[in-house]
């Protein structure tokens, strides 16, 4: 997706990656996230990105060829060092204990969306109202910014 | 290595690290048996939308000013 040259052909390979991620969702037993994310990612946002992208017609990428770059080696030192850390944090038994009681068992047996609406609708009453709120920002915000003549 | 020049693009690119990121709490909440995790990733998910709508808005304003989305163009603040 990312080498590219056409950004249509990265869309392209950006769906089949959502869609595989949501393969890892349904392989984690969690079904509902799966469908969320076929629907909003693979579904809404990327037909979002193909409009603009049919909108500009823009041709064909320019890739730059560049020289070494310093902040490139310090991206992929960060990216060793947490490598490490997951590895040693997962090989020591510094994990921590069993943090709740959903196991896998439970949520097929009270269904997977059940359980999300549980714990949304009680624990995490306050982020779902903000969110709400920060869509209708965006709501707006995008019209305004797509009106005619600003 | 290579370098964009394309707006779309890197918006595409922060989308694809925004699903790795929620992999890895899907995975981390599978293995503890907890529900927090897929929470957040219901909340990155709307917050996800909500980015992506604001910033092709802006694009496009961009695309409409400029006749281009090179980042690198943008430069009437002298940045």
């Amino acid at each position: 997706m990312v080498t590219h040259r056409n950004p249509v052909y990265g869309a392209m390979g950006l769906v089949m990656s959502f869609l595989s991620v949501a393969g890892f969702y349904l392989l984690l037993s969690a079904p509902f996230l799966a469908a969320v994310q076929v629907i909003i990612y693979a579904g809404s946002i990327m037909t979002l990105f193909i409009f603009v992208i049919m909108l500009m017609d823009l041709g064909k990428d320019k890739l730059e060829k560049k020289n070494f770059q310093w902040n490139s080696a310090v991206a992929a030192l960060l990216g060793f060092v947490m490598l490490l850390q997951l590895l040693v944090i997962t090989n020591i038994g510094l994990m921590p204990g069993k943090m709740d009681s959903w196991t896998p068992e439970k949520i097929k047996a009270v269904t997977h969306t059940r359980a999300i609406a549980q714990v949304l609708y009680t624990d995490y009453l306050y982020p779902f109202e903000i969110i709400s709120f920060i869509l209708v920002a965006a709501l707006v915000g995008a019209i305004i910014l797509g009106k005619k003549k600003v | 290595m290579m370098t964009r020049r394309n707006t779309i693009v890197m918006l595409m690119c922060v989308e694809l690290m925004m699903n790795a990121v929620n992999l890895t709490l899907v995975a981390l909440s599978r293995s503890l048996n907890a529900m927090n995790g897929q929470m957040i990733v219901f909340f990155v998910l709307a917050i996800a939308a909500a980015e992506v709508s604001v910033g092709l808005a802006i694009i496009i304003n961009m695309f409409r000013q400029r006749k281009t989305i090179d980042p690198d163009e943008m430069t009437s603040l002298q940045g």
